[in-house]
């Protein structure tokens, strides 16, 4: 039998060239980084004009992989100025019945999954999808405009399509099953895929935007309506009332997203603001985070609802305590080691805030506990034990479900 | 120069929904055959921003919209309210019709017809109407009024009932779209057209590929095009909703049309929120060319009404494409013959229906072989071929305009042809051996009509005649009784004149008798120009029409009974019932547009005039009915009348035996005639009940004439 090869979809990567790297791009390239040690391994993107899928070629993918990291982004730039798009965006893909294509990234917004479907009407090979959360079938109203109806369209066409689904975390995987058998639409294999957290570890700082040297605490996310920025500043601002000057500042470290401007100008022209009591940091190289992280007092992730909880592991990773919501994924990602609190309840995490703020030795021992306890994978740990276990269920399979 | 008037509750200038296209076509198809045509119509112009703005069109705002909503009410069947508030709008529409004096109207949808009824009679025009019917309205308004304010429905039903039936009753023709449509309006005493949705042959673009929506451009996908109107939804909602858990990712339904605005508030939709938009594309109106493109790519229709009267407008484009249809049998109302068709797939349960449509765009593309009889069928589906027989249908009812509808409830006098001449009491002239060309050679002239019993004053008297007005100038007619002008009209370019206007008892003789004087001051003579042409020409007396003008009929003047003019020796009685004339009168009514169908016995017993006739002799066994039926003025005779009973208590059908009757043929003057009778036997094993009795003539080439004003009571039961 033939071995299988993996053709990862990189699309949204070659899309955030130049871009900062949202967590599933993070995800994309982690794998694919992973894959460029695979010299089976092929690397496509999908081509939407003509609905196929295109090779990448190897040596750029490989040149823009195998040493990705958060600085990558600008050296991808010259990259592509010194070798010109066409080696990126190759020949039509032809698929054969030994792949297994993985796609982990953005495909709600455009036709990918019913393009994998219509191959594999033609051919039969296996395609295994990861998802992240299905959060705008719960909560559309916090999502981007276009997501109520693009992502069930993909959620479904996915499910009538893969033979595999891999989900980020158990709560993940139990909504998407739940929804699947609500709406009636078939159910590939439901399976795990475990999220990593590294330090950061930043090449030059080409700027200076963050200069946290003082004690801080940590909120790192994308600013948008379902991380409930505008809650924590509200805690912030009774903090302030109690704690006064002394009150460590929090700093929002992400870029700005959908639904927020009036709520960053809110917070910017806030009396908190002018005595830098909140402030803003967005675009942070590597160094930057890295320093963020290490001198902060504790992180807090309000978050109304995740599919893992990203920031939650990367604070345990850096040993920092954390204070989070309780909902969804988010006390899988806490392991235990990190306080949940309802995202709504005001007074609590007023109560718990001020409560590790007034008592560094109280914060020392929870920290201390996450030395001893934590179990946070690096990345290469996570993506090994994804691909090994694709190749378990389908090297000695035959041919992919051929659903059509 | 022949002019209709359509009338209808929308513009038609640009058409988007059904309505709109038919009744365009029907103006284009009139306009081709060298009519005139206008449309009158009344419409919200938020619902038709397109809409030209132009004489004809009375576009009303959002307070009268805001108005109806409050209200309960709907721009259908209200919309005459709002023009009959305003006499300015009357006034208005009045003065329209008179200029454009058309030879004929077609409502289009009944709900215009208050406003026609209160023009009509405002200015005294006796130009036939015809009932253009889309679909039986009743039936439709009540599946689309099943939920909702009950106080407010009823209103509605009982309205546009009352709308409806008093149009039927004052049409002189009824066009339908299908057979069931007529069947169901039982209106059989009116002439009838079938006229059948068509479609227009769409004009492929090139470069299609570029233009087809970026959603579709590489799915499968199904097409469905349609308005709002409500069923549409609901039949998409009805027969697609397990369709998205069928449908795989490489297919869509295509929907096109004002009925995306309706489909986000089904249950389908909102079932399960952005559940319905993985697989279905609302793209909204259209451009005609995007449509054409997605026709042209679309691999099959789908129609999937559940209810709704008339035909699908869509069923017919739909067939036209060639491309493969899944309906159900509503959607094929009135194309019952196409069921049979390659391709056509039929199912009124949603689960086959999704499966056949989800096995469709499955399967790859192939074209559809037809037979020669499939093509032609197919060919027969544009509007052309569809309104073929429109225009005569409509020409032979504004010359056989006697007994067709009037101001009021029923004409009941109608006199052209040698008929005429027996009127010319003073100042006329006949030229020729052919006594119908009645010339008025003086300043004055009188026509006399003796014995003239009238039912109820007042009525109408319309005097249609050519002006010989050999050098164009401006010239009055008018018309005197014997102690007032009843109206008068300046020429115009064509010279065909009307002077209408109403009569009451004062303008008679002894109450029977009346005068009218036609005052033309100019007679010229051919001769004038130089010819040798001696004749005194003033005007050429073409048709003169007597009708009711007011209220509904009572039971001496139900228009059913006037049927008794026919014949010669029909006894006078009960007052004001009208007893006419001379045979010359009985000739000229024979030309009327109504078909005649006469009971004579059951069971040799004489009917007379009755029009419930019972058999109660619980012993009933059989009993043989005769009679004798007669086609309308100029159509060929009957080669066969059907017989029905249609009651509760059951249905019986029969074809009649035909019969020699040279006793009518010599009384209507015409020996062609002479196998008008008939006769049908009733079965002994009919239940005991109430029916009512319908006939049913054919003519050798096809055209159908129903009556139906009989009740026959069989046994005790009444």
């Amino acid at each position: 039998m033939q071995r299988k090869r993996l053709v990862l979809d990189v699309s949204v990567s070659r899309a955030y060239i130049g871009r900062p790297a949202v967590g599933i791009v993070r995800v994309e390239r982690e794998v694919a980084k992973y894959l460029c040690r695979d010299p089976e391994a092929v690397f496509v993107c999908y081509d939407s004009d003509n609905n196929c899928f295109r090779t990448v070629a190897t040596n750029w993918a490989r040149a823009h992989f195998s040493a990705v990291g958060h600085e990558q982004v600008r050296n991808r730039l010259e990259f592509l100025r010194a070798n010109g798009r066409q080696l990126e965006f190759g020949p039509r893909f032809e698929f054969s019945t030994k792949d297994i294509f993985i796609n982990c990234g953005l495909p709600w917004d455009n036709n990918v999954v019913s393009a994998v479907y219509q191959e594999k009407k033609k051919i039969s090979f296996h395609y295994v999808q990861i998802v992240y959360d299905v959060i705008p079938t719960l909560m559309p109203e916090l999502c981007v405009p276009g997501m109520l109806t693009n992502f069930p369209r993909f959620i479904i066409d996915a499910a009538w399509s893969a033979d595999a689904i891999y989900c980020i975390s158990d709560s993940t995987l139990n909504d998407l099953k739940a929804y699947l058998s609500k709406v009636e639409a078939p159910q590939p294999q439901l399976r795990r895929i475990s999220m990593g957290a590294e330090l950061f570890h930043g090449g030059d700082s080409l700027s200076s935007k963050c200069d946290e040297v003082e004690k801080h605490v940590l909120f790192v996310s994308s600013m948008e309506p379902r991380k409930n920025h505008q809650f924590i500043f509200n805690v912030w601002q009774r903090l302030y009332g109690v704690i006064g000057p002394k009150l460590p500042a929090l700093v929002f470290v992400g870029s700005q997203g959908w639904n927020t401007d009036n709520l960053a100008y809110y917070i910017n022209n806030s009396e908190l603001a002018h005595r830098g009591k909140v402030r803003f940091a967005a675009h942070l190289s590597d160094e930057q985070l890295d320093r963020v992280y290490r001198n902060s007092l504790f992180t807090v992730y309000p978050s109304l609802y995740e599919g893992w909880g990203l920031p939650i592991s990367e604070s345990l990773r850096y040993g920092k305590f954390c204070i989070a919501s309780d909902t969804s994924s988010m006390s899988e990602a806490g392991q235990g080691l990190v306080e949940l609190i309802n995202p709504r309840d005001f007074e609590k995490w007023v109560d718990v805030c001020s409560y590790y703020i007034l008592h560094p030795d109280k914060l020392k021992s929870r920290e201390a506990e996450i030395l001893l306890k934590r179990r946070v994978k690096n990345w290469e740990e996570c993506i090994n034990e994804f691909v090994r276990d694709v190749f378990e269920k389908f090297e000695n399979s035959e041919v992919g479900l051929k659903r059509a | 120069m022949l002019k209709a008037l359509t009338v209808a509750t929308y513009p038609i200038d640009t058409p988007r929904h059904g309505g709109q296209i038919r009744s365009a076509a029907i103006n284009a198809t009139l306009r081709t055959m060298g009519w005139k045509t206008e449309h009158l119509c009344v419409f919200n112009k938020n619902d038709y921003p397109e809409a030209a703005i132009g004489p004809w069109n009375f576009a009303y705002g959002s307070d009268v919209a805001d108005k109806f909503e409050r209200t309960g009410g709907r721009a259908d069947v209200d919309a005459s309210d709002h023009i009959l508030e305003s006499e300015e709008m009357i006034a208005r529409i009045s003065h329209l019709i008179r200029s454009f004096n058309p030879g004929v109207f077609l409502v289009e949808q009944p709900w215009l017809w208050p406003v026609l009824k209160c023009v009509l009679k405002e200015t005294n025009n006796l130009s036939p109407v015809v009932y253009s019917s889309h679909n039986h309205e009743l039936p439709l308004l009540k599946q689309l009024l099943k939920s909702g304010n009950t106080v407010g429905n009823a209103r509605l039903l009982k309205k546009a009932e009352h709308i409806e039936s008093d149009l039927v009753q004052h049409s002189s023709g009824l066009i339908c779209v299908c057979e069931a449509d007529s069947s169901s309006m039982q209106m059989g005493h009116l002439p009838l057209l079938i006229a059948p949705n068509g479609v227009w042959p769409r004009v492929a673009q090139g470069n299609n590929d570029k233009v087809l929506d970026r959603r579709l451009r590489f799915m499968d996908y199904a097409l469905f095009v349609g308005s709002a109107h409500p069923p549409n939804a609901s039949g998409f909602d009805t027969m697609l909703r397990p369709l998205v858990k069928m449908m795989p990712p490489n297919q869509r339904i295509a929907v096109v049309g004002g009925v995306c605005n309706l489909l986000p508030s089904t249950s389908m939709f909102n079932a399960q929120p952005g559940l319905a938009e993985t697989r279905i594309e609302l793209l909204g109106t259209q451009s005609e060319d995007s449509l054409t493109n997605l026709i042209s790519h679309t691999k099959g229709f789908i129609l999937p009404i559940t209810e709704g009267g008339g035909t699908n407008l869509k069923t017919a484009e739909a067939l036209y494409s060639r491309k493969p249809i899944i309906a159900t049998p509503a959607a094929f109302r009135g194309f019952e013959k196409f069921k049979s068709y390659p391709n056509v797939f039929i199912s009124d349960e949603a689960t086959p229906f999704c499966q056949s449509l989800v096995t469709l765009l499955d399967k790859v593309g192939q074209a559809t072989t037809y037979q020669r009889e499939h093509l032609c069928g197919i060919e027969g589906l544009t509007w052309p071929q569809c309104l073929l027989h429109l225009p005569n249908f409509l020409s032979s009812l504004i010359e056989a305009m006697p007994l067709s509808r009037s101001i009021g409830p029923e004409p009941f006098l109608t006199i052209d042809g040698k008929a005429l001449a027996e009127l010319a009491v003073v100042g006329w002239n006949t030229y020729q051996a052919d006594t119908a060309d009645l010339w008025s050679s003086e300043q004055i002239s009188i026509l006399r009509f003796n014995e003239l019993l009238v039912p109820k004053e007042p009525y109408s008297v319309a005097i249609d005649l050519w002006l010989y007005n050999p050098d164009s100038r401006a010239r009055t007619v008018s018309v005197f009784s014997r102690s007032r002008l009843i109206g008068e009209v300046a020429s115009d370019s064509s010279n065909m004149l009307r002077i209408s206007g109403s009569i009451f008892s004062q303008d008679f003789y002894d109450d029977t008798q009346l005068e009218l004087f036609i005052k033309n001051p100019d007679i010229d003579s051919p001769s004038q120009n130089g010819g040798s042409d001696q004749r005194m020409l003033g005007v050429n007396l073409k048709r003169i029409i007597i009708a009711q003008v007011d209220g509904l009929p009572s039971a001496d003047a139900d228009p059913k009974l006037s049927r008794s003019i026919l014949e010669p020796e029909a006894p006078r009685g009960r007052g004001r019932r009208i007893g006419i004339l001379t045979k010359s009168i009985v000739r000229a009514v024979t030309k009327s547009s109504r078909c005649r169908i006469q009971l004579d016995t059951i069971d040799g017993s004489d009917i007379g005039n009755q029009l419930e006739v019972s058999i109660r002799n619980i012993e009933f066994r059989s009993c043989l009915i005769r009679g004798w039926a007669l086609p309308p003025g100029g159509a060929e005779p009957f080669s066969q009348v059907k017989f029905s009973l249609v009651g509760r208590a059951g249905m019986f059908h029969a074809l009649t035996r035909q019969v020699e009757r040279a006793d009518v043929a010599l009384a209507f003057g015409s020996p062609s005639l002479k196998d008008c009778g008939f006769e049908v036997e009733i079965p002994s094993g009919i239940t005991q009940g109430t029916y009512r009795l319908s006939l049913e003539g054919v003519t050798a080439s096809g055209r159908r004439f129903k009556e139906s004003r009989h009740r026959l009571v069989i046994g005790g039961e009444r």
